[in-house]
């Protein structure tokens, strides 16, 4: 994962992916064909406002407004409509681009920084 | 792929939700100490309520100090909400017996981050955290001592008001933070 590119994948799903912007330490993520920037802290806190949604309470509630779930994060640009399998879509999109940064962090760690020191 | 997150911040994500779970316990509880001090003034017991807003403002001071250390290290310091401070006791012993349960609960509270912390090797908030281990020994001392006071002096006759007057004066002297 340690290179040059302007550009790098970190994790994709069906319909969605996270970029990384290695020139403006920023991440893009795609999501059902639009595009959205967004800076370290409003990545995660999109992730965190995605895993605050109450799935059981969706899941249990017999009321139409349940259904979706509206939102918008800090530093995203984009208000999201997701249904529960597109929220779960979602999360493991996140989820998993969360533990390929840390993956990348440790290869750092482990091979990069020491050659350095 | 450059290291974003780590050039970012030095905090795991976990140990990050960690602290600021703790700011949220140590500004409640800095909300409870004004609560019992409220109580205390209300009640006519001056020397405790006294000690209740000095510890109110000692909570503030730990609260903030890991607040900064959150923010110093590139993390996401989140300012906490404080809902649901109780108000009321039934009488001056419980005020007491409340302020002891909560030095425990946070002291265990600490001792678990720091366990998530060796868990993930982050060395350098253990050693952050050590002082407020520290500082515990002394908090659960004076708790546990000025609950002591309502079993050696008693609560006859001028027994509160003796109590009231002794525990501003509880001071840990023991060199276990040394």
């Amino acid at each position: 994962m340690v290179g040059k590119q302007a550009v790098s994948e970190v994790y994709s799903t069906i319909n969605g992916k996270v970029l990384q912007d290695n020139r403006d330490y920023r991440f893009i993520l795609e999501w059902q064909g639009e595009s959205s920037t967004l800076k370290l802290p409003c990545f995660f806190g999109l992730k965190r406002r995605l895993d605050a949604i109450d799935i059981e309470q969706m899941l249990n509630s017999p009321s139409a407004c349940h259904d979706v779930e509206i939102f918008s994060s800090c530093g995203c640009d984009r208000c999201f409509v997701l249904t529960i399998p597109e929220i779960l879509e979602l999360r493991n999109l996140l989820n998993g681009a969360r533990v390929m940064l840390e993956l990348n962090s440790i290869i750092y760690e482990r091979l990069y920084r020491p050659v350095l020191s | 792929m450059k290291d974003i997150l780590r050039l970012r911040t030095s905090l795991s994500e976990e140990i990050e939700s960690a602290l600021n779970e703790q700011i949220k316990r140590e500004a409640h509880a800095s909300a409870t100490y004004l609560a019992m001090a409220s109580w205390c003034d209300r009640h006519g017991f001056e020397g405790s309520a006294g000690y209740f807003y000095e510890q109110a403002e000692e909570e503030r001071r730990h609260m903030l100090k890991i607040f900064k250390y959150v923010s110093d290290l590139g993390g996401n310091a989140v300012s906490p909400e404080v809902a649901n401070v109780q108000q009321e006791w039934d009488n001056f012993r419980s005020v007491f017996e409340q302020a002891l349960e909560n030095e425990i609960a946070v002291t265990q509270a600490i001792n678990r981050i720091v366990g998530k912390c060796h868990q993930v090797q982050d060395f350098t908030t253990v050693t952050f955290l050590q002082w407020f281990l520290n500082e515990q020994i002394e908090e659960e001392f004076v708790a546990r001592r000025a609950l002591e006071l309502f079993d050696v002096i008693g609560e006859e006759g001028v027994g509160t008001f003796t109590i009231d007057k002794q525990i501003p004066k509880i001071k840990y002297e023991g060199d276990a933070t040394e």
